[in-house]
């Protein structure tokens, strides 16, 4: 394949350019947050030297201490609840005909594309409505960090059952037929030959639901109530307070805890035939 | 007698069903139903305590609708998702195609270059925006050194769009990259053969080619951006009510439901517009 | 005993019908072939025996038992996949014990089978070799291996040297026929290639759009087509239209011409079919002996193949395409000459549509 052929010389360097831009677009201002999480001064945008005092900080902060914990409970339950439910599902819709497989198929993209805010009233009004309707049989409940965790696994379904269905789609249908045909039970043919040649897009798909639920501040700052602070939720409100050190400091963690899952993921998610012995 | 196939058909049918229930029911009560909601309190009484009555149904909240505020900020949301969403394409289409053209190994790097920020915390990346761009920001502060004086943008639209921008410029790329990179160069050489000159190649081939890459980006930037609520809340100013904020307002300290069911209804067919319109391509691409 | 039998076998998807009606015995031992275009049927019929579709319609019986919804694990078949859908995070050995472990078989067991298994096939120094590392001949004798270890009744095979090329399709044709004759199972076979039924099958069954057309030995599917689809469908052939009068004489334009069957009572005209290199061609007006059909014409065309010249010759009942082997004493014909062209009554078939 040439380049010749496809761009000219000046087009080509245009292109590079573009692209650096925006690789330069993209990571600067990372970098730069990054870079003045480790300012000695007080002042956030004045350096003032080389330090990691804005650290410990962050870790003698109960407030944040308890946010990040109920994040981790509402991305743990969320997590495993919505791959278990999401990877049966796209099982379901890749591989088995059924009525109302088509409109299931269709509606599962809905949580994937809905705007944030949409599902974040959505959810309240939920839950309001739901509250009310419990709450004259005599219980009362209120918002949680469970109302969070009920509301991630309803859009984490969509995004597993996404990444699970694209890995389904590129393993051949024949070799589960070639499991039944050599006396494997369909369960037998599921557990050694379907599930482990997609589990790689399965953890993909559970690694994609932690990330967005450990991302995910307008839904979460919406179904919280009182004592359901996540950590985003506690970040956004401190943003709206002003720039602080210690703000760029947690959000440095925070910036290396998802490129670990990004790059676990992307390893995971490598084409199966790509992959050389 | 029912026939052998039909038995088998009609099993396959029930274990589909079995492993389909519970995600079905789950996104049904979770999603559909508060949908549902949604739609109900958009016809609802909002009660002078501001409580939501499911009662007296009316059309009050849609009437709002029309006034001069809603229209203004609809206006403005639509307007800034809309040069969101030429801005992306405009600098995402070469990108993709530099990305698609280079040799696989130098390609997968990039694409995980491409893939970090996009799945790094979307909040601390507006925040990192928020940062640069601050009056005393790292930007504000090379400019007066230069003596240019200080950086003004921060709390305008333009430092929404540009927020909006580096928040959704990837779900351009990517599909963008996708209809790229599956494309047969065969046939951009036989337009070439057929004495088309690069352009007039790109112009009649390449580009319809990729038409369901553009439709689904700007879909994937546009629904977003049209709906955000982070980056105007963040980098927005007064005067850059967006939708997405006013819906929240409603639900917060105006305790409006209805009227912010009313405004959510207004999100939820612009996103089932771009799930009709995607669909319509994609089936007529097969 | 028969080792496949369908009886009225049907098969609908929606509102395609993909096998229609269809009776076949396949007997113990044999290597059965099923041959047609793609979309045939012939691959539905042979999932159906594998077990991974169900028929509409009809009984399908394995070994001499009705097999009705028996799923795949329960049925005395095995199957090699036209892209051998080896599991690729298995090795071959693993690959090659795993219907023996399906079926329980103890582990130490089914290693010595499966090794065995590998040996016969000549792969024992890729045991531990994934199939991503195996060449497409190599995959191909793992999937040989995976399913002639578990000994079934019949192995169902379907397209298996579609992805070879051309030199290796050959050595793995005799190699599958050396290996039949070996184990003693039933072979099932579908292609589309008409050479490779025609040199592997003790019976070819010829499909088209769902309907199985004719089931004979190789000879008699090559030299007796009985239909007209069959006799086009395999090999070059011409196809002329000819005459029946009122006593059942066959003619051929003004020629009047035997043929190896009479003509069906009450028909008006008839389809003869003639394989190009049975018939023979000789200068005009020189008769040969013997009981042949002789009728003159022109050469029209004269197409140089290597081994042999192809010939076009009109007659007064058609063109006719004639294939003649290069050797040193035959005689080549101009363009122009008149020529005289001949064949026996027996090379001659009068087809059904």
């Amino acid at each position: 394949m040439s380049q010749t052929l496809r761009t000219g010389k000046w087009i080509d360097r245009f292109l590079r350019l573009n692209a650096w831009l925006i690789f330069a677009f993209f990571y600067i201002p990372i970098f730069v947050l990054v870079i003045f999480s480790f300012n000695g001064s007080s002042r956030v945008t004045v350096w003032g030297g080389f330090s990691t005092r804005w650290y410990p900080a962050v870790f003698e902060n109960q407030q944040i201490l308890s946010a990040l914990k109920n994040s981790l409970i509402v991305a743990g339950i969320s997590t495993v609840v919505s791959t278990i439910l999401g990877t049966s599902v796209a099982i379901a819709i890749d591989r088995y005909r059924f009525k109302g497989r088509k409109a299931l198929d269709g509606a599962i993209y809905l949580p994937v594309i809905i705007p944030d805010v949409t599902m974040a009233v959505m959810m309240l009004a939920f839950f309001a409505q739901v509250f009310r309707l419990i709450d004259s049989f005599g219980p009362r409940f209120q918002l949680g960090i469970y109302t969070i965790a009920i509301s991630h696994i309803a859009f984490n379904i969509s995004f597993v059952a996404v990444v699970v269905k694209a890995r389904l789609g590129q393993l051949d249908p024949s070799l589960e037929e070639a499991a039944r045909d050599l006396y494997a039970s369909g369960w037998l043919a599921f557990r050694r030959v379907t599930l482990p040649l997609i589990l790689p897009g399965v953890l993909a798909g559970a690694l994609l639901a932690l990330a967005l639920s450990l991302d995910d501040v307008v839904i979460s700052g919406f179904v919280n109530g009182s004592g359901g602070t996540t950590l985003p939720v506690y970040v956004f409100g401190a943003i709206r307070r002003g720039v602080s050190p210690e703000l760029n400091a947690i959000s440095t963690l925070m910036l290396l805890a998802s490129t670990v899952l990004v790059l676990t993921s992307l390893f995971l998610q490598r084409d199966p035939k790509s992959k050389q012995p | 007698m029912t026939s052998l196939d039909h038995a088998a058909a009609h099993s396959q049918a029930r274990k589909g069903r079995l492993l389909a229930t519970p995600a079905g029911l789950y996104i049904v009560l979770f999603f559909i139903v508060p949908l549902l909601i949604i739609l109900a309190y958009s016809f609802a009484t909002r009660t002078a305590t501001g409580r939501t009555e499911l009662s007296g149904w009316n059309l009050e909240s849609y009437d709002k609708l029309f006034t001069g505020l809603v229209m203004r900020t609809v206006w403005r949301s639509f307007w800034m998702a809309a040069v969101t969403t030429v801005m992306c394409l405009i600098v995402a289409y070469p990108f993709a195609y530099y990305l698609a053209t280079r040799a696989a190994k130098v390609r997968n790097v990039l694409l995980v270059l491409v893939m970090i920020p996009f799945w790094t915390n979307g909040l601390i990346r507006i925040f990192a925006i928020r940062f640069m761009l601050g009056s005393d920001g790292p930007i504000s502060q090379a400019s007066e050194s230069l003596g240019f004086g200080e950086f003004r943008i921060l709390f305008t639209p333009t430092a929404v769009v540009l927020g909006m921008l580096y928040s959704f410029l990837t779900f351009m790329i990517l599909p963008l990259y996708v209809a790229i990179e599956r494309m047969d160069w065969k046939l951009v050489e036989a337009a070439r053969d057929l004495y088309a000159d690069g352009f007039t190649a790109f112009r009649k081939v390449t580009l319809p080619l990729t038409k369901s890459g553009i439709i689904a980006g700007s879909i994937l930037v546009f629904v977003p951006s049209f709906g955000s609520y982070v980056v105007p809340e963040i980098l927005g100013g007064a005067k850059t009510l967006l939708l997405g904020s006013y819906i929240a307002r409603q639900f917060g300290q105006a305790r409006n439901f209805p009227f912010g069911a009313a405004l959510s209804v207004v999100l939820i067919v612009a996103m089932l517009i771009a799930v009709v319109i995607n669909q319509r391509t994609e089936a007529s691409e097969l | 005993m028969a080792a496949v039998e369908l009886e009225a076998v049907t098969k609908r998807f929606d509102n395609f019908v993909a096998v229609d009606n269809i009776d076949l015995e396949i007997s113990d031992g044999e290597f059965f072939s099923l041959l047609g275009p793609s979309g045939c049927g012939k691959t539905t019929t042979l999932r159906m025996i594998a077990g991974f579709e169900f028929p509409t319609a009809g009984r399908l019986s394995i070994g001499g038992r009705e097999i009705g919804l028996d799923p795949p694990n329960k049925r005395p078949v095995n199957t090699v996949f036209q892209n051998y859908a080896l599991f690729p995070h298995m090795n071959v050995l693993e690959n090659v014990m795993f219907g023996l472990l399906m079926q329980k078989v103890p582990k130490d067991q089914a290693r010595d089978a499966a090794a065995k298994a590998i040996n016969s096939v000549k792969l024992e120094a890729l045991l531990n070799r994934k199939p991503n590392q195996l060449s497409g001949g190599q995959q191909q004798r793992v999937a040989l291996a995976r399913a002639l270890v578990n000994e079934p009744k019949v192995l169902l095979l379907d397209e298996p040297l579609g992805a070879l090329d051309l030199k290796l399709r050959q050595e793995m044709q005799s190699e599958l026929k050396s290996l039949h004759s070996e184990v003693g199972i039933t072979f099932v076979y579908v292609t589309h290639d008409q050479e490779e039924a025609l040199t592997m099958s003790d019976r070819i069954g010829v499909m088209s759009e769902g309907k199985l057309l004719q089931v004979d030995d190789p000879t008699r599917i090559y030299e007796h087509p009985a239909k007209r689809f069959v006799a086009d469908f395999i090999g070059e052939i011409n196809l002329i239209e000819g005459s029946v009068d009122s006593s059942g004489t066959v003619r051929l334009g003004d020629e009047v011409i035997a043929c190896a069957s009479p003509a069906p009572s009450g028909s008006q005209s008839v389809t003869i079919a003639l394989r190009p290199e049975s018939i023979d061609l000789t200068v005009e007006n020189e008769r040969i002996g013997g009981a042949m059909n002789q009728i003159p014409g022109i050469v029209a065309r004269r197409t140089y193949f290597g081994d042999s010249h192809s010939y076009d010759i009109e007659t007064s009942g058609g063109t006719l395409s004639i294939r003649r082997d290069n050797r040193p004493l035959n005689t080549i014909f101009d363009p122009g000459q008149p020529v005289t062209v001949s064949w026996h009554p027996d090379a001659s078939n009068l087809l059904e549509d």
